[in-house]
């Protein structure tokens, strides 16, 4: 009503904030410096942190990269911490252990095909098709890592389909439940029986009509690697004059530099011996120390000082050219050796073309002394028999001669020695009959090898080992973990005893026990004359163990679930496979994705443990580096490489559960 | 409509077993049991045949043979003639020493560096985070080997402890020397008269027991609170004092001195314990932290508001209020996690520590050939050790476990 009131007819535009009140100032106000104890801890620890991180880089960064011994890191004057030549040097052993070098491709493919396999499980934004391929991928790696030839994977998938067509037959005329058990059998019976016989008689019908040509294909092979060892020897022949050339200057320059060095560790005792420590301490640690100068005069002090900068200056320089030198008589004598280890191992290969040559020759006698040996064993059978069938009940028993009792009579303790030594008789004939069945298949696979040439599992090692038993058992123990799960929580007593008596069994002892049951036990529980694989064996092992914590976890999230999932889903009227798959687990393992990466990333850390039972794993490879006379000594870089690799890897599986849980939220 | 059950009076077909669910479970459970049975007997039976061939039948005698090598760390009276039997108890007590004092430590360190990770200052929760980080993501024999290899590398030998101008010297007025071999500190030495000091000192941490709660019961029908904290560590401190001084001290400190090349008298820590302890807690310290923030991270904060509301300081928030709550969610892993200390520690092997799996799974398997007994008792020792702390937390689960319908 008055004309002192003011209205506004449009609004003020927005100004922007105070300085303080903005942008990094005001994330710093709140968040470092909200009162004075946080600022004076804030303060306290940026500044711990840069000391030591300033201490670290100057270890770390060094121009090592080119060193190829300790003792050359160390008499280097330009290299004052880590010596980063071992990881050059052996980067290759630390990733593929022994695999032979030409086969490394090998390793490197099925790591990445493995990425590409499983990317369609991890995001779902990628075609669904390439789910196939990620089916199809632990036989591709399994050749890929192992070799051998092709029709072992082959005949392995064809196995399934095999099963697959008898589940649409039989499920026709019986129904589900009985066709799904028939094809399941017959898939277990076809990998069982069918596989290695299959793969053997392929083999050697396409290796016969090719005997004759690898024979001659071998010895053009042996006659190269003769004349190349001769051309290698005459090299090694003309290394050696420069290598002599330079060791005498090198002794010469050696003297020079323990001269030096004694003229600069004079100067310095004579400095140090006058230098008392003062400092602050409190109960005898030291917070921070100074040195204080007891007799010498300033001048004095000064003298000696710029003394010994000179002294120094000039043991650099001649520890610089000794350096030098040493190294070029270094590369020298590195190029005789590899010289020398290139013929010595082209001599074990040819060694071994020729024995593989002979065996191919001799194939048709070869199968005629191992029909011979078969007939022999066929006849001793009822032979040795009869021979347990004349000693009385008490002596069948024992073991050895002392074993039997005292009252025996000479005639029965004949018949036993008898016995013995016709029982060892077999046995040799057992081993002998095996050895020749062996040379045969390995002639056979010789000349009719159509795949990629087969690696044993003693030179796996490295990186390339822990990926392949984290990989595989985190694979198996997944659906092994669900089934275990459910059997824990199921309504039949047996069922859920086993699965109880099983889960608390394993997760009450430690790896490494059962790592040795890998290792020694697993062996004795196979029948008579088979034996795995010990990596093989390893990765049951690792799978049942890692198993049991998934079916924790699982069950965890399955006891999450709130019972009117259950219920709900019965008054759909599903069964129970059904509401498992469509209701009741998406929600389980949903929620337990935390636990179940946790369990996965303990997985792969605890591949470690088998450098314990003697598998070369990168930690297990640490002592045989440290042995070599170049590196001994070394320790904190292959540790601290070590470690970042296997950061590496954990932390981008952590980072993918978070990844994972944030897009699966369906809550606030 | 399809029907679950047969109406009365059908007749009992063989299919029935299995596509009738009355019956379907026991034939399940029947073929489960018959496969199972039939599984065991085949391994038994491969294991009874292969020993057999190489003249070993299963043997528990070796436990009574003399073990006929050292152990150089133990708790109990060992020489080279005592029996197997007692070379795995004196791994049993070297491992129960390594996981007592690892947990101890590990659940000091965890708790203090959850709490720390969930602070206001950027700085030290990023360091929380970066140590978190470190250590959970490395494996756990990489960190026990490092921290050895610490040891071993940058302390001094004892014999550089010598002369006048030696290069190291003894901490904390001169009465702990850190080596490369290991750590030396006072030992206390029980003279005549220290049972009663002793038996004082255990009286008065129950008397700090029945002191709270009869603290609480005043302040419940009185409403006065007396400054407990301060109250319970004078009971704590002052009666053994009093009775230490009393008694005449009879407990006195043997020092390690350096004498010739080695330290002699006081308590010899060996690294191998030292480092095995040290990297075990770190890393079990690790997954404790978060543990902890998980727990102090679930509880709503509408109940830390609510305190704030009633007029509670932040520490008492804290201390009445939410860690009561969040103790139900930080409890049950806490355990897992000192389950998993306890079995981490057979890992002790790679430094020579000789614990249960280093004597019994170790030397004695080697020397005896005895695998598969060995293996047996060294997996039945780890599980009684296990179940054994699974129900210590079974007990506490239920006992304060959320009644629900």
């Amino acid at each position: 009503m008055t004309q002192e009131s003011f209205v506004r007819t449009e609004m003020l535009s927005a100004q922007p904030a105070p300085p303080g009140e903005t942008g990094v100032v005001k994330w710093a106000r709140e968040n470092l410096f909200s009162n004075l104890l946080n600022s004076l801890v804030s303060l306290a620890f940026m500044a711990i942190i840069i000391y030591y991180t300033i201490a670290f880089l100057g270890w770390a960064l060094q121009p090592s990269w080119g060193s190829t011994s300790l003792t050359q890191c160390r008499e280097d004057p330009n290299i004052l911490g880590a010596c980063w030549g071992v990881i050059n040097d052996r980067i290759n052993q630390l990733m593929f252990g022994f695999y032979p070098r030409d086969q490394q491709w090998r390793p490197t493919l099925a790591f990445v095909l493995m990425l590409v396999a499983i990317a369609p499980v991890l995001f779902d934004r990628l075609p669904r098709k390439l789910m196939f391929f990620s089916a199809l991928f632990p036989f591709l790696a399994i050749w890929l890592l192992w070799g051998g030839t092709i029709w072992a994977p082959l005949l392995t998938l064809s196995g399934i389909a095999i099963g697959y067509l008898v589940l649409r037959a039989v499920s026709g005329i019986a129904g589900d439940m009985v066709a799904m058990i028939v094809a399941i059998l017959v898939t277990i019976l076809w990998w069982m029986f069918a596989v290695s016989p299959l793969d053997s008689l392929i083999t050697k019908t396409i290796a016969e009509p090719k005997i004759e040509s690898t024979i001659a294909q071998l010895e053009k092979d042996e006659a190269a690697l003769i004349a190349n060892v001769a051309e290698m020897e005459s090299r090694i022949a003309a290394l050696e004059a420069p290598i002599a050339a330079l060791r005498e200057p090198l002794q010469a320059l050696e003297t020079r530099v323990s001269e030096d060095t004694a003229v600069v560790e004079n100067l310095l005792e004579e400095l140090n011996a006058d230098i008392e420590k003062g400092g602050i301490s409190i109960w005898g640690f030291y917070l921070w120390s100074w040195d204080v100068h007891s007799t010498l005069s300033d001048s004095e002090v000064a003298r000696l000082e710029t003394e010994l900068a000179a002294a120094q200056a000039k043991l650099y320089e001649t520890r610089l050219l000794f350096s030098d030198t040493s190294k070029a008589l270094d590369v020298q004598v590195r190029s005789l050796q590899a010289a020398k280890t290139d013929v010595s191992d082209a001599s074990i290969l040819l060694k071994e073309s020729e024995r593989a040559r002979a065996d191919l020759g001799l194939l048709p006698s070869l199968l005629e002394s191992l029909q011979a040996l078969k007939a022999e064993k066929a006849a001793q059978g009822p032979m040795l028999d009869t021979l347990a069938a004349a000693l009385p009940e008490s002596a069948r028993r024992a073991i050895s001669a002392s074993d039997l009792p005292g009252d025996v009579s000479d005639a029965v303790r004949e018949a036993f020695n008898a016995r013995e030594d016709a029982l060892q008789e077999f046995s040799d004939l057992e081993s002998n009959i095996a050895s020749t069945e062996n040379r045969i298949a390995k002639a056979y696979l010789l000349a009719g090898l159509v795949g990629l040439e087969p690696v044993e599992s003693s030179k796996f090692g490295g990186l390339m080992l822990s990926i392949t038993i984290g990989v595989a058992g985190i694979a198996f123990s997944f659906p092994l973990g669900i089934i275990l799960a459910l059997g824990r929580q199921s309504d039949m007593f047996i069922i859920k005893t086993l699965s109880v008596i099983y889960i608390e069994f394993i997760r009450g002892v430690p790896l490494i026990t059962l790592l040795f049951v890998a290792s020694v036990l697993l062996n004795y529980f196979l029948p008579p004359g088979t034996s795995f694989d010990l990596i093989l064996r390893v990765v049951i092992m690792v799978t049942l163990f890692a198993a049991a914590y998934m079916a924790e976890v699982i069950r965890g999230g399955l006891a999450a679930l709130p019972s009117g999932q259950y219920e709900a889903a019965d008054a759909l009227g599903l069964d129970y496979w059904k509401s498992m798959r469509l209701i009741i687990m998406p929600q389980a393992l949903k929620i337990s994705i935390p636990g179940i990466v946790g369990t996965f990333i303990g997985l792969f850390k605890d591949t470690t443990l088998v450098s314990i039972i003697g598998l070369l794993d990168p930690v297990g490879l640490v002592t045989s580096i440290r042995g070599d006379a170049d590196w001994n000594g070394i320790v904190w870089e292959l540790y601290a490489v070590i470690a970042l690799m296997f950061w590496v890897f954990t932390f981008s599986m952590s980072r993918y559960s978070m990844y994972l849980e944030r897009k699966l939220k369906t809550t606030h | 409509m399809a029907m679950a059950d047969q109406p009365a009076g059908k007749s009992f077909r063989l299919s029935m077993l299995i596509y009738d669910t009355r019956y379907r479970s026991i034939t399940i459970q029947v073929v489960m049991l018959a496969l199972f049975a039939l599984g065991v007997w085949w391994l038994l039976d491969n294991m009874y045949s292969n020993l057999a061939k190489i003249d070993k039948d299963p043997d528990f005698s070796f436990l009574s043979s003399p073990a006929g090598y050292d152990i150089s760390q133990r708790l109990i009276e060992y020489t080279s003639q005592s029996s197997n039997y007692r070379a795995w108890l004196v791994g049993l007590l070297n491992t129960l020493l390594v996981a007592f004092l690892g947990c101890i430590l590990a659940t000091i360190l965890g708790v203090l560096i959850g709490v720390l990770r969930l602070s206001k200052n950027w700085v030290v929760s990023r360091l929380m985070t970066v140590y978190i980080e470190t250590f959970r993501n490395v494996p756990v024999l990489l960190w026990i080997i490092f921290a050895m290899t610490i040891f071993i590398e940058t302390l001094p030998q004892p014999r550089e402890f010598r002369g006048a101008d030696a290069a190291a010297s003894m901490k904390l007025w001169d009465t702990v020397a850190f080596t490369n071999r290991g750590f030396y500190i006072p030992r206390p030495e029980w003279g005549a008269g220290s049972m009663v000091v002793v038996t004082v000192f255990l009286l008065s941490v129950v008397g700090i027991f029945v002191f709270g709660k009869w603290a609480r019961k005043r302040q419940d029908a009185t409403g006065v609170i007396l400054p407990t904290f301060w109250i319970k560590l004078g009971i704590l401190i002052l009666p053994a004092v009093l009775a230490f001084f009393a008694m005449g001290q009879p407990i006195t400190l043997n020092y390690p001195a350096l004498k010739g090349f080695n330290f002699a008298g006081g308590w010899y820590m060996r690294n191998s314990l030292i480092a095995l302890w040290l990297a075990l807690s770190l890393y079990t310290a690790a997954f404790i932290a978060e543990a902890v923030r998980a727990g102090i991270m679930a509880i709503d904060k509408g109940q830390s508001e609510a305190a704030g509301a009633l007029g509670l300081r932040p520490n008492r928030i804290m201390s009445l209020v939410v860690l009561p709550q969040a103790l139900r969610v930080i409890i049950p892993p806490l355990i897992s996690q000192y389950l998993n200390l306890t079995k981490n520690s057979s890992l002790a092997i790679a430094v020579g520590y000789m614990d249960v799996t280093g004597t019994l799974g170790g030397i004695t398997l080697n020397q005896t050939g005895r695998a598969l007994e060995s293996i047996l008792l060294l997996m039945i020792t780890y599980l009684l050790i296990s179940l054994s702390i699974s129900l210590v937390m079974n007990i506490y689960n239920n006992s304060v476990k959320l009644q629900e319908r």
